[in-house]
């Protein structure tokens, strides 16, 4: 048995509602692929979405205190088969997201060769910030680019737990 | 039963007129600061991700540009100018935002190659094309949202500095404020 620290319960928490949500009615993106990480995106069919969580900023919570909180920024790149689809997709992205979501404690426990998270609910995850912007490489035949690559949007968002660590 | 009622108390023209007017001079000047600190910090992060290479034309391509007509009444800075790094490191925005080698006569990879392989670094060289068929996956470094992340904090300290620096900091209370107990 072994247990996710705060960034990977981040991260997972995240995959698990995008992948739940964006699946459901109204959204119905039932052949999206939901990863963690970015270079298995191209492996993988569009449209896909790839989450991480990586460059964190720690503040002190008062002068003299050793327990600070931590501000984490979680990258949703989102490659798409084309244009119309790519702007869709973000903003059902930022449409589900802008009000937070739960966070999730994650203990996996392994049976053989199977792996399974189990999540417990301990938390809220905010929003603070939503950067938005298209991914574009400048070059106008677009058949140079992998088909990965030609519609592709980067979501970049500053999120809290709002826990003091 | 005890319940509280916290409301913060938050008036963007109270911050302005009592912290930043009062101390334009100051204020100011610790944002133009704020830009060689930042300069630092993208320059550093880059080199902090290269592990025991040299970090190429990227870093030296970065530089601070104080915008033209900053003068008493304004403070304006910007980092990194793409026309300049388009002609020094082709490759910075692939390298910030990452994906796919690309095909055919785009000159933009940057690596070398090692007999018949072609070996990715993002830093040593100055960009080659790959033998067809060959691919690679360039990872996003996100040097540019990593400072983003980093001026937001610097800001807010900036502020907090002339609060808490400020006798008008001390006497109007802003940033917060409890509401009464039930």
């Amino acid at each position: 048995m072994s247990v996710y620290r705060i960034s990977r319960n981040l991260e997972a928490s995240f995959i698990e509602f995008l992948n739940t949500t964006l699946k459901e009615t109204p959204y119905l993106w039932t052949d999206l692929n939901v990863i963690k990480g970015f270079a298995r995106a191209y492996e993988l069919s569009t449209p896909t979405i790839a989450v991480r969580a990586e460059n964190t900023v720690y503040d002190k919570v008062e002068v003299g205190s050793n327990s600070f909180t931590r501000t984490v920024q979680v990258f949703i790149d989102i490659f798409a088969s084309d244009d119309g689809m790519r702007l869709d997709l973000k903003d059902c992205i930022i449409e589900i997201l802008k009000d937070g979501l739960i966070y999730n404690e994650y203990i996996v426990t392994k049976s053989g060769r199977t792996a399974t998270a189990t999540p417990t609910p301990n938390g809220r995850i905010r929003i603070q910030k939503i950067d938005d912007k298209a991914i574009d490489f400048n070059i106008d035949d677009k058949s140079k680019l992998d088909v990965h690559d030609r519609y592709r949007h980067l979501l970049t968002l500053s999120v809290s737990i709002g826990r003091v660590e | 039963m005890i319940s509280v009622t916290i409301t913060p108390k938050f008036d963007s023209k109270i911050i302005y007129n009592e912290f930043i007017e009062k101390n334009w001079f100051e204020f100011q000047s610790e944002l133009f600061d704020a830009g060689s600190k930042m300069l630092s910090y993208m320059q550093s992060f880059i080199t902090s991700k290269i592990k025991g290479e040299s970090t190429g034309n990227l870093v030296r391509s970065i530089k601070l540009y104080s915008e033209a007509g900053a003068g008493a009444g304004s403070v304006s800075w910007g980092i990194g100018l793409i026309s300049e790094m388009d002609a020094i490191a082709p490759y910075w925005h692939i390298i910030d935002v990452g994906g796919s080698s690309f095909k055919g006569d785009y000159h933009f990879v940057p690596g070398f190659f090692n007999g018949n392989k072609f070996v990715y670094n993002p830093m040593i060289a100055e960009g080659k094309s790959l033998p067809s068929g060959v691919k690679g996956i360039i990872k996003p470094m996100h040097y540019v949202d990593a400072t983003r992340l980093q001026l937001d904090r610097e800001i807010q300290k900036i502020i907090q500095s002339l609060k808490g620096g400020t006798k008008a900091g001390r006497s109007h209370g802003w940033g917060g404020g409890a509401g009464g107990a039930k």
